[in-house]
This record gives structure tokens, C-alpha cells and sequence, in this order.
């Protein structure tokens, strides 16, 4: 029997993302990696998390070096929000890290400011807000760019550390997973690390399906240290299969389909 | 009750694009091509085709894209270093009303196959794509546009030249700084031209054998290893960077076989949007399989973006191979020809077990649900 999927409906898919990064909880500094592996696009959970903000009138800051805010912006109105509104309204803040980057090096002017400037960015929006949650999309890019894995690596503990001063943000990094000897999978390896929450995409390695698109693990390393886990050695990661909608995202257990 | 509508400016429509997740598709010139990656190239995106080894096939693609892009009127910038870019247009496949048919070699009765009855009565398999499209143009390769077409459409090419790539840009390596010079004067040129164009028509950017040999000569004298193709990857996300949410549609070859580190293509495909790679049979093994008699190599989707859209466009297969024919290119579903004649199971095995990407070919644990 076809079900016919309604808006509420669609409102589910999209908070079961943001439960699964348990931004519901009020933790203080909630460190969340994105890891893409196999080539694979996260982007839809850096949509579902502006969705969350928007609904929860919750500040947002959106560094993005990898997908444009139109894309995003496209994309919230299929999932029944308007992030340029939003803009304008204050609740979410945009720094172009691409097109800054870009910019300098057609007017010759040197890229070492633009770190400072993502930290600044922050602290301004701070002073206006108590919360000020951070995603920045594409942080790899910055290895790309040659900024060294020391440097991108303190940038991402500055960026933290910065975050902390405001009540209960989460701070998410969306990483590429390239290849395991690469400096990508390090620095996706340095950031889980930190992380309360590392959240994998990965395609299906059998090709595409229109019935499943991805697999999708979870794991909590920042659990492992809270009483009901205290005894656990090895914590399990949540495993599910992924399916996206226009409107959102659906996860499903593996053998359901 | 609050509903969105869905808005489209009509007046902004360009010639030769159709609007999709509010957003314009342009055709590269092939319409099987276009609809097994999702109706065509969206504006603001990168294609990047893998070129197969002896790069003849990619060029006739890059024909392709350019060729539509003269039959739309659309704003063109071609640029190559292996091939003078002014004959690459001289030899553009002229548009034809309807599509080319090839003569087909008379066939005899002996030849004919004998059908099941049960079966005789059922619609032939549609094997190729695209025969329904109604963006793009058809093309005959065996006619070339006439040079004063050529000469009258907006056509821009790249004022950089091999000369270039023995000059450094810079010293040393800088952060967020190209390091040849021939990345840079092209990025520029690009740059220049992106700001110059109207906005209202659509600009076409072809790039032939991106990071052929030339491309890479300042890499190749680094003592360091690791820095080979830094400065292609770095090339390709500005680029992507500079065309994003402008009326830009970019058309890249690639001879990613030469790259030893299969990294560099993996980081170059993470700044495009979408990505096919081009396997001929031209000197390899498979030239002489049987199964492949009917076609001139196996046609790889690498990468399919969703752009505007949370879903990605899945395509109706992932087995396929294309043939060139004396009129057009045509990229069909991969078939293996019924087996005529009696053979052991062992043989049979063999054949079917060669292509990784053939109809049939993965194994049980293979499968992920």
C-alpha cells in the first residue's frame, strides 16, 4: 500500500537527524564531525541542522568553503523554511570562506588574515547572542588551499574553544574523507577525535539505488565517558541506510528495505 | 493554509536551457548523454569527463559541448594547450534537424534471428537514451559547421600558451596561492570573463586535457613527491568557487589515467559536480571480447551532484557503454549478446566474469541491503 507522506511527515525526516546529533540535549560545546567517505555528499545534514536552528530560533553561523548559501537557501525552501529571511532576520549568520579565499588571490593580497577573520566573524556574532552554533562546511578545503594539518588542526581547536564561551553550542566540521593515507583522513581522524558526535555518510559500494542512498553510521566517542557507559569497553556504533527526499531524510534499519 | 508556489521568471529565460529545481540545465550536445546524468549540465556546475587513453572520444564529447553551445548562441570560452583550440572549432559536428541514422549494412536472411513465438510479439528493448529530449540539439559528425558561422559566434579562447608553463607564478608555496603560472593567467582569464559576461546568456567554458603533461611540467620538477597536482586541485575548487550561482557551465577533459596517485582525481572530483570517465577499447584486451563486438568502450558515471536539491539524480543504469558512429556518438545500456552458439559452463564464466561494471557481475557480498 503507498502511503501518502504529508508535511508533518516530512518534519519527522528531518528531526530524526538532529536527534541522532542529539542537539536536543543540552551539552555544553557539542562537537559533531561529518565524515564523507567514498565520495560520498553530506550536505543534506548540514541542511537538516539549519532547518533545526531556524524552527528553535537558535544562531547559527555557516562557514562554508564548499557548497554556496543559494544551494542551501534552494534547498531549505523544499524543506519549508527560507534561510535568506533568516539572514535578514539575524538568527543565521554566512562567511564565504571560498569567496574570500578567491578574492585574494585575484587581488594578490595574502590568505594568513582569513583564519582570523573566521574567528572574529564568530565573536561578533557572539556579542549579540548568548548561543552562537558554527558549521563549517568543506574544512578540507583548507588542506587543498596548503594550509598544513597543524594549522588547520589548531584552527579547528581555536574555532572550539571560541564556541565554548557561549551557552551550549554545538560546533559541527564536514570533512571529506578522501583516501586512509591521506592528510584528509587525518585531519577527519584529529576532529573525531574532539568529537562528541561523528556521523559517516558513505554510498552504497554497489552502485545507486533509488530505494536506498547511502549507509549512515553513528558513533558517540563523548559518551564513553558518562555514567550508563562507564562499564561499556567497546560502544557500539548506530548503523542505518539512508533515503533522501526533497524534503528531508529517512533512515531506515539495514535488511528493512 | 501557507503553500509555497513555485516561481519561475519567465523573462529571464535563456535560449537552449530548461529550468530545473529553479535552476538552468544546458545540453552538452549529446542527448544520451544528457539523460543518464540527470537531463543535462546544470548552470553554476562542473563537468569533468576522465579522458580515455588516447583521448579521441573525449574530444569528440568536447566537440559536442561546444558545438551546442554555437547552435544556442551561448557565450563560449575554449581553451587548450595540447591542441590549437581555433582547429578543435574548426571541426565542430554542423546541427541537423533530426537525429543522423547510419546506414545500416544490409542483412540476410541467414543472419536473422530466429525470435521465440512467445516473444516475437513484444516491443524491441529500448537499449539507448535520450531519443525523446526536447533540449539540445542533433548533431552530424560528418559535417563540420562552416568557418563563417564560426567566425560570428561568441567565441573567447585561452591566451595561454605552452611558454607559460616554464615561468613560476611563485617562488616558493604560499597558502591559497597557485604555484605555475599557466593555472594562474587561466584562472584570470576566467575570472575576466565570468565578470565581463551578461549574466542574461549562458557561458560555456571548455577546458581540453586539463593537467595533460604540459599542465603539470612545474610539478614535475618539485623535489617534492607529494605537492604533484596541488595546484590542479587547488585550480578546480576556485574554479568551482568562481562559476557557483552564475549562469556558467564548465566543460573539463581530464587525462586522469596519467596520474599515478589516484588522490589527485579524488580531490579534483570533490570540487566538480559532475563526473564521467571514458574506457576505450582501443588496445586493451577487451577489443577482441566478444561481448563488447557491438560498442567502442564502456561509458563510467563517477560523480552525480545534487545541486539545488536534496536528491541526487539516479540513473536508469550504471552498465554502460557508447559507440561512435560515422554520424554521432551514442552512449546505450550495456548489453551482452545472446549466446548462439553451445559452449561449457566454464567458458561461459570466463567471458561474463571479466567487466566489473557488467550486466550481472557483482557477487552476493557485494550487495549492501
Amino acid at each position: 500500500m503507498k502511503v501518502k507522506l504529508t508535511t508533518s511527515f516530512y518534519k519527522r525526516m528531518s528531526d530524526i537527524i538532529t536527534s541522532c546529533l542529539q542537539l536536543q540535549k543540552n551539552i555544553s560545546t557539542n562537537r559533531i564531525v561529518v565524515k564523507e567517505i567514498n565520495g560520498c555528499d553530506g550536505s543534506f545534514i548540514v541542511n537538516c541542522v539549519i532547518s533545526y536552528c531556524i524552527k528553535q530560533n537558535s544562531p547559527l553561523l555557516i562557514v562554508s568553503s564548499h557548497n554556496s548559501i543559494t544551494h542551501y537557501h534552494n534547498v531549505g525552501l523544499r524543506m519549508n523554511h527560507n534561510l535568506f529571511k533568516s539572514c535578514e532576520a539575524g538568527v543565521i549568520d554566512y562567511f564565504d570562506f571560498g569567496d574570500a579565499t578567491l578574492t585574494n588571490i585575484m587581488e594578490y593580497a595574502e590568505s594568513d588574515q582569513l583564519l582570523i577573520d573566521v574567528l572574529k566573524k564568530i565573536e561578533e556574532m557572539q556579542r549579540n547572542h548568548d548561543t552562537v552554533n558554527i558549521i563549517f562546511d568543506g574544512i578540507t578545503h583548507l588542506l587543498d588551499l596548503q594550509y598544513t594539518l597543524q594549522e588547520v588542526n589548531k584552527f579547528c581547536s581555536e574555532i572550539i574553544e571560541i564556541a565554548a564561551k557561549s551557552k551550549n553550542p554545538f560546533v559541527i566540521f564536514h570533512c571529506n574523507d578522501v583516501m586512509e593515507d591521506d592528510a584528509n583522513h587525518c585531519l577527519a581522524n584529529l576532529l573525531s577525535h574532539k568529537a562528541q558526535t561523528v556521523v559517516e555518510v558513505e554510498n552504497l559500494s554497489s552502485g545507486l539505488s533509488s530505494d536506498v542512498s547511502g549507509h549512515l553510521t553513528i558513533k558517540y566517542p563523548g559518551n564513553k565517558f558518562n555514567e550508563e557507559h562507564i562499564h561499556t569497553v567497546d560502544m557500539k556504533p548506530k548503523k542505518y541506510l539512508y533515503k533522501l527526499f526533497d524534503r528531508g531524510v529517512k533512515l531506515l534499519a539495514p535488511g528493512t528495505v | 493554509m501557507r503553500s509555497f508556489r513555485k516561481f519561475i521568471d519567465i523573462s529571464t529565460h535563456i535560449n537552449g536551457t530548461k529550468v530545473k529545481n529553479n535552476l538552468p540545465y544546458v545540453s552538452s550536445g549529446i542527448p544520451s548523454l544528457d539523460h543518464i546524468v540527470g537531463g543535462g549540465i546544470p548552470a553554476g556546475s562542473i563537468f569533468v569527463v576522465e579522458e580515455d587513453v588516447l583521448g579521441v572520444y573525449s574530444k569528440v564529447l568536447f566537440k559536442y559541448f561546444i558545438a551546442e553551445g554555437v547552435a544556442c548562441d551561448h557565450e563560449l570560452f575554449v581553451t587548450s594547450l595540447d591542441e590549437d583550440p581555433h582547429k578543435i572549432t574548426s571541426e565542430l559536428p554542423q546541427p541537423c534537424a533530426l537525429p543522423p541514422e547510419d546506414e545500416k549494412a544490409p542483412s540476410t536472411d541467414a543472419e536473422k534471428m530466429k525470435i521465440a513465438w512467445r516473444y516475437e510479439g513484444l516491443s524491441q528493448v529500448e537499449s539507448s537514451f535520450g531519443s525523446n529530449t526536447n533540449l539540445g540539439h542533433n548533431f552530424d559528425l560528418s559535417r563540420y559547421i562552416d568557418a563563417d558561422t564560426i567566425e560570428k559566434s561568441k567565441i573567447q579562447y585561452g591566451t595561454t600558451t605552452w611558454q607559460d608553463s616554464t615561468l613560476s607564478w611563485q617562488t616558493t608555496m604560499r597558502r591559497g596561492k597557485l604555484k605555475s603560472a599557466l593555472f594562474h593567467k587561466l584562472l584570470r582569464n576566467i575570472y575576466e570573463t565570468v565578470l565581463r559576461s551578461s549574466g542574461t546568456n549562458m557561458l560555456r567554458l571548455a577546458i581540453h586535457s586539463l593537467g595533460s603533461p604540459i599542465w603539470m611540467a612545474m610539478d614535475s620538477d618539485d623535489t617534492e613527491f607529494q605537492n604533484y597536482g596541488r595546484d590542479l586541485i587547488m585550480f578546480m575548487y576556485y574554479l568551482r568557487i568562481l562559476i557557483r550561482d552564475k549562469n556558467v557551465a564548465v566543460f573539463i577533459t581530464i587525462p586522469s589515467h596519467l596520474y599515478e596517485d589516484p588522490i589527485i582525481m579524488k580531490k579534483v572530483l570533490y570540487s566538480a559536480h559532475n563526473a564521467v570517465r571514458i574506457e576505450s577499447f582501443a588496445g586493451s584486451e577487451k577489443e577482441t571480447n566478444p561481448v563488447y563486438k557491438d560498442y567502442h568502450g564502456l561509458f563510467h558515471i563517477t560523480k552525480l551532484t545534487a545541486l539545488y536539491t536534496l536528491v541526487p539524480f539516479v540513473p536508469p543504469s550504471l552498465d554502460l557503454a557508447f559507440k561512435l558512429k560515422r554520424k554521432k556518438f551514442v552512449i546505450e545500456k550495456l548489453h551482452i549478446p545472446p549466446e548462439l552458439e553451445e559452449t561449457s559452463e566454464r567458458e561461459q564464466d570466463d567471458i561474463t566474469a571479466t567487466p566489473s561494471t557488467a550486466c550481472g557481475g557483482f557477487r552476493k557480498k557485494d550487495i549492501d541491503f
